[in-house]
């Protein structure tokens, strides 16, 4: 059977999340696209377990990707939750629920960021934002994550936020550019940019180096 | 191709989703901050003239205190490689992981939450806490007041909770209300196939075959097991391995002991004993894990079990703190294998056994050998501190 245009789908990061429902679709049952992924809640569910529901995956995602290492995750994902449900009145077309809700979660984070960054320049504080790096013996795929942590923090916020959601999640540059409310040319720009720019940090880390791909035996695919 | 990809591709996939016991913790927090009256809002203008009187001062005493104090207060992750001895809490409570077993250990005031990844973990927990104990493998949930009880999170979800001491509530998908198990109780199964055992055969029913038919959890029967437990199993003379490959070790400990230790260490094959030493190891009984390991280099000084052995046995004696045995079980080990399967662990536990005795001459040559070998590795901070270098 030949896919509907809605079933059409980038392997984008929140491609599975449930949309708002339409006008002929009553509450609770919540459908994706494709009518791939039901999200369900209980009969006597308050409208913010509903809201919950819808928004919780989108969060959770974005939070995940940004912050999965983070000694802060949960009580940032916290506020961002918080946010969404004291934000969610003002928002006109309910159909743009999710799409509102990951902006609000990638700015807030893009906050968290920015509040570090700032504190760190002022009390000359070296540590990171990621989890103290330990010594795992048998835990190398969560060190090369800590250590890709510590590269993307030395890029600058503007790149750091758009080329996190390309390595980490996968998003799609038109997705990228939705949450981080820029265009697509800018933000191609800002990927190659951060790109280049993580690459060039990431060869210096024994631990990442071997895991980039070998720059003669491989076509590079830019995102510009 | 992207020069990224394989990169990426390795962190997306430690990176994972968010688990559902994530999505439950957060939206009970949400449901709860929301529940609180709302914090009447000054408004905007009023807010940004006190920032502004406020910016000054404020930013000389940001810049000069300390970061303020998550309420996360410990955030570690815990693999069975690196513990030496179960993680142990002020109050008392342990936290021990069977081989392979890993997870992220999360301490806040008013509450421990450990999230099982993978493997056995044991927890004996003081009671009385002050502090709420939430155990997550997966979708299941294990809530904990004062016990003694064991988790396992295995391949495709197989999960398994044992309680040896005290009441404990479980919570699994398939089920809206929790499960509560007493001391001697088993569940075991996978998510849509779950059993809960009662009694005495709970504590030595083989968990390889752990899921009857019954797609919900079944009552026990009045006996006291689940009608999916054969009792000529329980009854196998080697039951006890199938319970060590099953990670658990003090049912597979107390089976070896019912048939008989000595008749054991003389008659079981390099692999049995190897098996034997494992179970008494991470049983508890470290007196039988050497005996076994002792035994084993005596009877089949050749095999490889008894190459490996040699590298245990120090682990075993250094378990027991007999620095000395432990020093010379590893010296042996690399006088005789060269470079093979813990080569770079032995050289790293020599390095630590030799700076903690004194032996800075000897601990410098082992830390310039580690870092030769593995300048990654879990000792590589000691090692380049012996040798004065900087940390990577």
């Amino acid at each position: 059977m030949a896919p509907t245009p809605s079933a059409k789908r980038s392997p984008a990061i929140f491609a599975g999340v449930a949309r708002a429902p339409g006008p002929a679709e009553p509450l609770p049952e919540l459908r994706t696209d494709d009518s791939a992924r039901l999200v369900l809640v209980d009969k006597d569910a308050t409208p913010e377990d509903v809201l919950y529901a819808r928004v919780a995956p989108v969060v959770g995602r974005v939070v995940w990707t940004y912050l999965a290492t983070d000694p802060e995750r949960d009580d940032v994902a916290q506020e961002i939750f918080l946010a969404i449900v004291r934000g969610a009145p003002s928002v006109k077309d309910p159909a743009r629920l999710e799409g509102w809700a990951a902006r609000v979660a990638v700015n807030a984070i893009w906050n968290v960021f920015r509040r570090r960054k700032f504190r760190r320049w002022l009390s000359l504080e070296s540590s990171g934002d990621s989890e103290p790096l330990i010594d795992h013996a048998d835990f190398e795929g969560r060190e090369v994550l800590a250590r890709t942590q510590r590269v993307l923090e030395h890029l600058p916020l503007k790149e750091r936020m758009p080329f996190t959601l390309k390595l980490l999640g996968n998003a799609s540059v038109e997705e990228i550019a939705r949450l981080c409310n820029c265009s697509s040319r800018t933000i191609k720009r800002r990927l190659n940019d951060a790109r280049a720019r993580f690459i060039r940090l990431a060869e210096r880390d024994p631990a990442l180096r071997g895991r980039l791909g070998n720059v003669s035996a491989l076509t590079e695919d830019h995102d510009g | 191709m992207d020069r990224l990809e394989p990169l990426a591709t390795e962190l997306r996939r430690e990176l994972g989703t968010p688990p559902e016991t994530w999505f439950q913790t957060q939206r009970a927090r949400l449901q709860s901050a929301v529940r609180q009256p709302a914090q009447r809002r000054t408004p905007r203008s009023r807010l940004l003239v006190a920032a502004a009187l406020c910016a000054g001062l404020g930013l000389g005493v940001w810049a000069l205190a300390p970061t303020l104090g998550s309420p996360i207060a410990e955030d570690t992750w815990l693999v069975a490689e690196e513990l030496r001895e179960p993680h142990r809490f002020e109050d008392g409570s342990t936290i021990a992981l069977g081989p392979g077993g890993r997870g992220r250990l999360l301490v806040r005031e008013d509450a421990i939450r450990f999230d099982l990844h993978a493997g056995r973990a044991t927890f004996d927990v003081t009671p009385k806490q002050p502090r709420s104990w939430i155990i997550s493998a997966g979708k299941n949930e294990v809530r904990v007041v004062g016990t003694r009880f064991s988790v396992l999170y295995g391949s495709e979800e197989s999960f398994e909770v044992h309680v040896e001491r005290g009441v404990v509530s479980v919570r699994v998908p398939e089920r809206s209300s929790a499960i509560e198990l007493e001391a001697g109780d088993r569940l075991q199964g996978r998510p849509g196939r779950m059993a809960l055992l009662h009694g005495p055969l709970a504590s030595v029913t083989p968990p390889a075959a752990p899921a009857p038919a019954s797609p919900s959890v079944p009552a026990a029967s009045p006996s006291g097991a689940a009608s999916a437990v054969s009792p000529s199993v329980a009854s196998s003379e080697n039951d006890w391995q199938a319970l060590y490959r099953q990670g658990d070790y003090a049912a597979s400990l107390a089976r070896a002991r019912a048939i008989g230790v000595n008749k054991l260490i003389d008659e079981l094959s390099p692999k049995g004993l190897a098996e034997l030493a494992d179970a008494a190891r991470l049983g508890g009984d470290p007196d039988l894990a050497v005996r076994a390991l002792t035994a084993l280099e005596k009877r089949f000084p050749s095999s490889a079990e008894a190459r490996d052995g040699r590298f245990l046995l120090g682990r075993v004696h250094a378990l027991r703190g007999d620095t000395k045995a432990a020093t010379h079980a590893f010296e042996s080990y690399l006088a005789r294998n060269g470079a093979s399967t813990y080569t770079a662990e032995a050289i790293g536990r020599l390095m630590e056994l030799y700076s903690r005795g004194g032996d800075s001459e000897r601990a410098r040559a082992m830390a310039d050998r580690y870092l030769e070998r593995a300048p990654n590795g879990p000792y590589q901070r000691l090692a380049r501190s012996l040798l004065g270098r900087t940390p990577h």
